[in-house]
């Protein structure tokens, strides 16, 4: 089962925070943990496999041949990297994410032995994370229908769109882009904690706590796939 | 190449021809290292190649030299190559060695009885600075190439009375340039940067950062080694790769010195490198030039200079000849891309079911399986050997036994004789952060080598532990400088220690593709329990091999057993001896455990019984 999911905002924050060298927001982060980020955030771009695959032949052959399990995780894996699309450019349903070529240009850098890392303020890179936002499929007419206050404020003209409250305040205040469902057996036996407080009765489930604290502590709403 | 003219009047003083073009017949002599007949010739594959020339008329007299011709084109990439070095041994004896710039006709003077009527030669010729186009950017040929050859033969050789015949119209005459012997020679190390003599030189294509850490800052990168008073055999360079996991794994480096290709190595991981010098190169200086086909174009990021493009941190470059008894093994090529033949294979013992492994062995060979693990010694990087040798029933003090060891810091170690380890001030003791209970351990940080003490945390006080394991240390150390003076065991070199990194921020649809920084995981205690993954480390390579090899045999003449992965025609338990001193073996998994007793174990004693074949028979001579 493949779940829709955005690395929560807290769990961003203090891996920032841990990256932090100066007290002026100064972060110094290896590359490789940086496009770590770069990689969760798109995690719930939909990749049309179909097209994907035939966009770019040779990913399609190394899918055939089982090189890589799909084209999503070509595209997370490199394809992204490569600037390359996950889906049609002639589609106006979803919005392509922020090429990699410009979130590179932006990336100030130094070379350390054997590696480069990413020096910049912690602003910088939020910024980055959320043109990356912008790409995440922000189920419109949920994101409203739960957030009311949101929805007041688009309707008076305070945001274009969901998507664009949901970059610019709704994930840094750990709402959810789109239902997540939480797969109730797996869920209760990854953390007996939440096991016990259903027990206990002190939450109704395991959807419950997922959407009361679960999420904004980090934890899954369902077997991860490569888990 | 166009066809050589021969004028008529000068086939009388024509012992014999071989045309490799397309219309002669040079199949029939051709042995091993050559492509596929090509229109205008053959081209030579890898370091060697091998020919089996006809023999002598049989009216040659027996007291008449004789003048051997070579017409052959080198395989070049200007600016950046641009000649080859060809040696030629006929027979077993050397002839001398030739530096090709472009076609030319090679000639080199065949004493009486070298040859003899009736009788076919062997003509090995050695070109190990072989080219792979593709991956110097000049062309899509995947071919190993050196040379191509267009006609070799035998000329009579009476003094004037027959004239040469000319090659073609710009093509060179060479004559072959004997042997001199180069002497072994103390290492002289090149600083880069910052202070101290002698120094490399940097041309153009370098960066020298804020740390000090010297960059190649462009595709090419050229350097200048001052003239080290002797005539050096090798050099070893000790680098860092700039990489990104997943996005880089590796980085692509070619070597040139003298306008000669020395390798072409792809680099993963920090290392140092042995490249062998051809004779006639670095006698009055070196000019050392890096290719760096991946480095990172900074102009893509937001960098205060863009118009570098980073590849590789220089570390050193360290100018040596060994003893001779090295000259072979320091001479192979080692960046994997073609290989001549190992002198000698031994495969004994390989598909024998491992309840019968041990019983095989004593009734073949005479030795206990216990007691022929007892005839190595590993120097790391990690405890797998060690404990295959406790498996097999082999006790043994070894200062490297249950240490970690990365090829880097083994090299700083052998490199001052571990002088550290006598020096309780250089001796660090700490408790692993893993496991329940906590294992004591010691770090020398000058070399950044571990130590396990088998000593845990209820067992004894720390001071205690300290106290005791500097004197065993100490005691380990003298050990080991005897044993390499000795020169009688085998010591053995994995690289197999896997790299522990903790995920970044676990995912849903990506594999974990990311390494943490420090703490991390602490901060965030709802990854229960903390996830971390393990890269495992490449294979040593020959190069690798080779500068631990040349290291290891300043106090004596000591043999290195290398591992790498087992192969469809190398299977597990196989050992090569690649030159005299040097062995290769192949493994089908590095991993150990520490208890239990499981099918891979045994092939660590399958390896042994091969390498003490090979070191009683095809290696005795090194040993001498």
């Amino acid at each position: 089962m493949m779940i829709r999911y955005v690395v929560p905002f807290p769990v961003m924050n203090a891996w920032l925070e841990s990256c932090q060298v100066a007290d002026d927001g100064m972060l110094d982060i290896p590359y490789q943990d940086y496009i770590a980020m770069i990689r969760r955030l798109l995690e719930p771009v939909e990749v049309d496999e179909g097209w994907y695959a035939a966009a770019y032949p040779g990913v399609g052959q190394g899918i055939a041949r089982g090189v890589f399990p799909s084209a999503t995780v070509h595209y997370l894996a490199h394809g992204y990297f490569e600037n390359r699309l996950p889906f049609a450019p002639e589609r106006t349903d979803v919005r392509a994410p922020l090429p990699f070529r410009d979130i590179r240009a932006e990336t100030r850098v130094r070379a350390a032995r054997g590696e480069l890392r990413v020096v910049m303020q912690k602003a910088a890179v939020l910024g980055i994370v959320r043109r990356l936002l912008l790409a995440v499929p922000v189920d419109e007419a949920w994101y409203r229908a739960t957030y009311k206050g949101v929805a007041a404020a688009i309707d008076r003209g305070g945001f274009a769109s969901a998507v664009s409250h949901y970059a610019q305040y709704g994930y840094t205040e750990c709402r959810w882009p789109f239902a997540m469902r939480v797969e109730e057996d797996w869920y209760l036996g990854r953390y007996p904690d939440v096991r016990e407080s259903v027990a206990s009765g002190a939450v109704a489930s395991a959807q419950e706590h997922f959407w009361r604290a679960g999420y904004r502590e980090g934890r899954f709403p369902a077997r991860n796939s490569h888990q | 190449m166009a066809d050589t003219y021969v004028p008529e009047a000068l086939l009388a003083g024509i012992g014999w021809e071989v045309d490799f073009r397309a219309s002669g017949g040079s199949a029939a002599w051709r042995g091993a290292g050559w492509s596929a007949q090509e229109a205008d010739g053959v081209w030579s594959v890898g370091p060697r190649s091998v020919l089996t020339l006809p023999g002598l008329p049989k009216d040659w007299p027996d007291d008449e030299a004789a003048t051997l011709e070579f017409d052959l084109s080198p395989c070049l990439a200007p600016p950046l190559v641009t000649a080859q070095y060809v040696s030629l041994t006929l027979n077993g004896v050397a002839l001398g060695w030739q530096r090709v710039e472009g076609p030319a006709r090679i000639r080199c003077a065949v004493a009486p009885g070298l040859m003899r009527a009736g009788e076919t030669s062997v003509l090995t010729c050695e070109h190990p600075g072989f080219v792979r186009l593709d991956r110097l950017g000049a062309g899509a040929d995947d071919r190993p190439l050196a040379l191509r050859v267009t006609e070799v033969r035998l000329r009579r050789d009476t003094g004037n009375a027959v004239p040469v015949a000319p090659p073609r119209p710009g093509s060179a005459l060479l004559e072959l340039i004997p042997f001199v012997p180069r002497l072994p020679a103390d290492p002289v190390t090149y600083r880069l940067g910052g202070s101290g003599s002698p120094a490399a030189e940097l041309r153009d294509g370098w960066h020298v950062d804020d740390d000090g850490l010297v960059w190649t800052a462009a595709r090419v990168s050229r350097l200048v080694l001052p003239a080290a008073g002797f005539s050096p055999a090798v050099l070893r360079i000790g680098l860092t790769p700039l990489l990104t996991k997943d996005l880089l794994p590796a980085q692509r480096l070619a070597v040139v010195a003298g306008g000669m290709l020395l390798g072409q190595f792809s680099v993963r991981a920090e290392t140092a490198l042995c490249v062998p010098l051809p004779a006639g190169v670095g006698d009055g200086g070196i000019e050392l030039i890096f290719v760096t086909p991946d480095a990172v174009p900074m102009r893509s990021f937001a960098y205060d200079r863009p118009e570098q493009s980073l590849g590789f941190v220089i570390d050193w470059i360290v100018a040596e000849t060994p003893p001779p008894r090295l000259h072979a093994a320091a001479s192979l090529r080692g960046d994997g891309l073609a290989e001549a033949p190992a002198l000698a294979v031994s495969q004994r013992f390989v598909d024998v079911p491992t309840a019968e492994l041990h019983a095989r062995i004593e009734a073949e060979l005479g030795v206990k399986a216990a007691d022929l693990m007892r005839g190595f010694e590993s120097l790391g990087d990690n405890c797998a050997f060690g404990l295959a040798q406790r498996k097999a029933g082999a006790e043994v003090l070894g200062l490297l036994r249950f240490a970690n060891t990365p090829l880097r810091a083994l090299l700083r170690g052998l490199g001052d004789s571990f002088k550290a380890a006598l020096a309780k001030a250089d001796i660090e003791l700490y408790l692993h952060p893993d496991g329940n209970p906590r294992e004591y351990m010691l770090k020398i940080a000058r070399y950044g080598i571990r130590w396990h003490t088998l000593v845990h945390e209820p067992d004894a006080e720390a001071a205690a532990v300290e106290r005791d394991q500097v004197i065993k240390l100490g005691f380990l150390r003298r050990k080991f400088e005897e044993g390499l003076r000795g020169g009688r065991k085998i010591y053995t070199l994995v690289r197999s220690e896997p790299q522990k990194i903790g995920v970044v921020m676990p995912g849903f649809a990506a594999p974990d593709t990311a390494s943490a920084s420090r703490g991390v995981t602490q901060l965030m205690p709802a990854w229960d329990p903390p996830r971390r993954y393990e890269v495992v480390p490449p294979p040593l390579t020959l190069a690798e091999a080779q500068a631990v090899l040349v290291e290891l045999n300043r106090r004596g003449a000591n043999t290195l057993l290398y591992f790498v992965p087992a192969a469809p025609d190398r299977p597990a338990g196989t050992v090569e001896l690649l030159a005299p001193g040097l062995m290769r073996a192949s493994m089908a998994s590095f991993v150990i455990l520490t208890t239990g007793e499981h099918a891979n174990d045994f092939d660590w004693v399958r390896v042994a019984a091969n390498a003490w074949l090979l070191n009683k028979d095809a290696n005795a001579v090194f040993r001498q």
